[in-house]
């Protein structure tokens, strides 16, 4: 009982993080394009030379980017998460599939039996004639 | 004229409200907090003079009532110039310390100018290189981005399809689930109703492109699942990879066979041809290790059973085959044959010598009830070659020597399927509030009167071993009788046994129908008879309305063929006599004069020439064939004499003479009574 | 729309939404570090990076919505293994008749070898015969 009530706390959490993920990462993304651009203004220097301020602009930069690309790459693998939960979790599609699977496999054996019973009658009709034919002559081997 | 009372608002707040109605108000500041208050919005930076007058106005306040409160009003005020004070002594040392002209404690630099500022277009510059920079990056990871992404929609390569599509398609058949980083699988039978202890749990992960990747083998030659779609000879890898645990490897079927006495009962090395390799695909794998689970299941539950009951030969269970008496001297075996495929046709887990398999026999009870002398020895036996024959070489008998029955195999498939079924499946209750899963006996049981023993004996269910031994009685029974019919078929030609085997049929039963006819004489007589065949006897119903019961042995059959064919002999005479136009002067079935007849009864027919001067007598029986003697009517050889002295007593019939049947010309025996019948006629 | 390939068919649009969104971004500041920034294309490159990305806010937002919704902690009791054996079972009855009827086939093949051989042994006599008394 526990475990039934942590489990559906555990799917909501889940859930949850995968809110918080994309948020998050769709956050990130546009945060960090915003901070790019506003780095892109031209403004005067404030408290340290200028060489600095440069190397501090471009090292941002590039961090920045960095961040936005690794931002993106978190949200694929989410994207794949989500992919996989979606499979292995949605209990109409599971329900369906099974039902569907069930009704297919039915169906397929009734298929085969219904032509081996065919085939019977038609090898029984045979087999009373040629159990005739057998029997009502005299040569037969012992 | 009214009064107008004019009253001042409240100046003061109320503080608080007293339970009495009584209000407490907040006292208006005293003059030494009012005082504070204005001085502290006393700006120090624009004015000094009304420093000044306000200090000296504070003081004498302050000298007036100088405990009223702990802080001065103009505490502040005094700080912040004592802080003032502070840092311009403190800088009035600074400079005095620096003053002396040679240096002594302490030097001024001066600081340098800043420099002019130099143009921004450095800066521009540089901002947009490392724009181009970011842009660079961001470019390049698009580009990984869609480089991933496209090399998973590209068919044709090793890997085969997106994981996604595969996993959809596994989950399509089989059971999934997550649990913590790995995805599960379950491909045990529980959730169709077995009870089975084993959990069957697989693991599915990703497939790397592993040292078998480029190298295109052949799927596994199990053949195609009828599930899974047809995979072609280019064996086009997943991208999934499944793990099933390792007891559950290779592929396992229940060998089934019956086999005749013989001196080792329990020695046989099973060896399967299926191959399963690494690669195969995942959907045969997991149907393979399905059916290994369900073989284990049900061979488990074959051998609790066959510990469990108790008849009258036990059964023997070693290893992993379970040895059961059908009939006496015949035995039916029941293996499980699983190879693990690691090292191509491992041979499978049969390998017996019966002296030392001392650890897995079990021999079941002992009790050997042994209430005819064929069960005795066989149980010896037994016990002898478990207690510790030596291992003579008697473990290397090839399935090639035992028959595998693959339609018992089938029946105890669906004898354990049927189980899971039932576990399931309830009847509805009828009525609607009655309890579940009565069948419709038990509910008849109440209008029918069943009494208690009826009704236990209703629910008891027999188990699966059970079912299966009086299935193989049944199987053996039948082809023993249709072995003993053809046979008997062969032998006789003169009627012919022209046996018609019914189409429908169950497990434990089957109709047979024997006609025996003559041959050019159909339309005379057929006999005709139907036998029964259950589990462990037979019903033969003849025409006439006999009903005949025997047990499994082959003679007594042929017995009661040999006598249904002398009394068709008999039978079909009576009828030809009757289109010849010859009388049936008499005719018995069962004389009760004569020799013996070892078995059965002999029969006689008298018949009598349409003149009345013939008379032909055939007596016949089921061992000694069939005689036939003529006397003629006028006698020979009669001469009235003193006693019998009248003419006419030489009407009566004259000394009978035997006709060699064997030596006459004619098909049969009919045939031949016709050509007789015709040949005293003339 | 709820078929599981349809949606799996979605987040893989959203996949490409997302490599989408990365270059129209890389794009847009290319331009911006060029000598002559084209203002008009940085315009539109910032615009499909922000209209995809909202696209792909709210795509997977609604995905992950319908999960909330339809989704079980418990993996789904039931299976399909019941159908799938009795399938399973009908395949090996199949199987079994048809080796059977081989075996029927073989022998009938047999036979009528062994007709035939017989057949040509009696030409072969007759001939013989035919031929001596015609010597004679």
């Amino acid at each position: 009982m526990a475990q039934q009530a942590k489990q559906p706390q555990s799917r909501e959490a889940l859930l949850k993080s995968y809110n918080k993920r994309l948020k998050d990462d769709v956050k990130s993304i546009l945060d960090n394009f915003m901070e790019i651009v506003k780095l892109g203004l031209v403004e005067d220097e404030s408290q340290v030379s200028r060489m600095t301020q440069v190397e501090e602009i471009h090292f941002q930069m590039q961090v920045r980017s960095a961040n936005m690309v690794r931002a993106a790459e978190s949200l694929m693998k989410l994207v794949a998460d989500v992919k996989q939960y979606l499979i292995l979790n949605d209990f109409p599609s599971v329900n369906e599939a099974i039902t569907q699977n069930s009704q297919i496999f039915k169906v397929k054996s009734q298929e085969a039996d219904q032509k081996l019973m065919t085939l019977r009658d038609d090898m029984a009709s045979d087999l009373y004639e040629l159990e005739e034919e057998f029997y009502s002559s005299v040569y037969k081997e012992k | 004229m009214a009064d107008i009372r004019l009253e001042v608002p409240a100046e003061n707040s109320v503080l608080e409200v007293l339970y009495d109605g009584s209000e407490l108000h907040q006292q208006p500041p005293s003059m030494s907090e009012h005082l504070t208050q204005l001085a502290r919005k006393i700006d120090f930076a624009t004015d000094g003079e009304e420093i000044k007058e306000e200090k000296k106005e504070e003081e004498e306040e302050e000298e007036k009532q100088p405990f009223q409160q702990p802080h001065w009003p103009l505490e502040e005020v005094r700080n912040k110039i004592r802080q003032a004070l502070t840092e311009v002594s403190v800088l009035h040392d600074l400079l005095a310390v620096v003053k002396p002209k040679p240096p002594q404690y302490m030097v001024l630099d001066p600081v340098q100018a800043d420099p002019p500022e130099p143009k921004a277009y450095i800066q521009f510059l540089s901002l947009k290189k490392s724009l181009q920079a970011a842009g660079t990056i961001l470019l390049n990871g698009a580009e990984r981005l869609r480089t991933s992404q496209a090399e998973m929609g590209r068919p044709g390569r090793v890997v085969g399809q997106d994981f996604h599509i595969e996993l959809l398609r596994l989950r399509q058949n089989w059971r999934l689930k997550k649990v913590g980083s790995t995805i599960l699988g379950d491909l045990s039978y529980r959730s169709a109703g077995s009870m089975y202890r084993h959990s069957g749990i697989f693991e599915v992960s990703k497939a790397d492109d592993g040292p078998g990747g480029p190298g295109i083998l052949s799927i596994g030659s199990g053949g195609a699942s009828p599930v899974a779609p047809q995979l072609g000879p280019r064996a086009i890898q997943s991208s999934l990879r499944v793990t099933v645990p390792t007891e559950l490897t290779g592929s396992a079927y229940i060998f089934v066979c019956i086999k005749k006495d013989e001196e080792d009962i329990c020695s046989a090395q099973l060896t399967s041809s299926d191959f399963v390799s690494g690669e195969t695909h995942w959907q045969q794998k997991l149907e393979k290790a399905q059916n290994v689970l369900f073989c284990k299941e049900l061979f488990s539950q074959l051998a609790r059973e066959a510990v469990k009951l108790t008849p009258s030969i036990p059964h023997l269970v070693v290893g992993n085959q379970i040895t059961a008496t059908i009939f006496p001297g015949i035995h039916l075996l029941v293996g499980l044959c699983h190879s693990d495929g690691k090292n191509g046709q491992k041979g499978g887990s049969g390998v017996l010598v019966p002296g030392n398999s001392g650890t897995g026999g079990v021999v079941v009870g002992g009790n050997n009830h042994g209430s005819t002398t064929n069960m005795a020895p066989t149980s010896v036996m037994a016990g002898a070659s478990m207690a510790g024959a030596p291992g003579v070489g008697l473990g290397g008998l090839g399935p090639s020597k035992y028959k595998h029955e693959h339609d018992l195999e089938h029946s105890l498939h669906q004898l354990l399927h049927r189980v899971y079924h039932h576990s399931f499946q309830h009847p509805l209750p009828h009525p609607v509030y009655a309890y579940m899963g009565m069948s419709k006996r038990r509910r008849a049981a109440g209008p029918e009167g069943m009494d208690k023993t009826q009704l236990v004996n209703m629910m008891k269910e027999q188990t699966l071993l059970e079912q299966i031994i009086r299935q193989v009685q049944h199987n053996f029974l039948r082809l023993r009788t249709m072995y003993v019919i053809d046979q008997l078929a062969a032998e006789f030609k003169d009627p012919l046994i022209v046996s018609h085997w019914n189409a429908f049929n169950s497990p434990t039963r089957s109709c047979v129908k024997i006609n025996i006819a003559t041959q050019g004489y159909d339309s005379v007589l057929r006999t005709k008879l139907v036998i029964h065949i259950s589990e462990r006897s037979l019903k033969c119903i003849c025409r006439d309305g006999k009903i005949m019961t025997m047990s499994f042995e082959p003679q007594e059959l042929r017995n009661l063929i040999l006598c249904q064919i002398s009394q068709h002999n008999m039978a079909a005479l009576q009828c030809l006599a009757r289109y010849t136009g010859w009388t049936v002067l008499s005719s018995e079935q069962n004389v009760g004069t004569g020799a013996i007849e070892p078995l059965g009864n002999a029969s006689t027919v008298m018949l009598a020439s349409p003149s009345g001067n013939k008379v032909i007598g055939v007596h016949s029986g089921p061992h000694q064939r069939v005689s036939v003697m003529v006397s003629s009517s006028p006698r020979p050889d009669f001469y009235p004499s003193t006693v019998v002295s009248g003419q006419r007593w030489e009407n009566l019939g004259a000394s009978w003479q035997e006709v060699r049947h064997d030596r006459m010309e004619g098909r049969n025996f009919l045939n031949k009574m016709e050509l007789l019948m015709a040949a005293l006629t003339a | 729309m709820s078929s599981p390939m349809d949606r799996l068919q979605t987040l893989d649009n959203i996949e490409k939404d997302i490599a989408t969104v990365l270059q129209s971004a890389g794009h847009a500041l290319s331009e911006l570090s060029k000598d002559k920034p084209a203002n008009k294309q940085v315009e539109g490159h910032v615009n499909q990076f922000r209209q995809t990305l909202t696209n792909v806010e709210t795509e997977l937002a609604k995905q992950i919505n319908y999960l909330t919704q339809v989704s079980t902690g418990q993996a789904h009791e039931g299976s399909s293994y019941n159908s799938q054996k009795t399938l399973q079972m009908a395949m090996h009855r199949l199987d079994h008749a048809r080796t059977r009827v081989n075996e029927l086939d073989t022998i009938k093949t047999k036979y009528i070898q062994l007709l035939q051989q017989h057949q040509l042994q009696k030409q072969q006599q007759g001939m013989q015969q035919q031929q001596p008394s015609s010597q004679s």
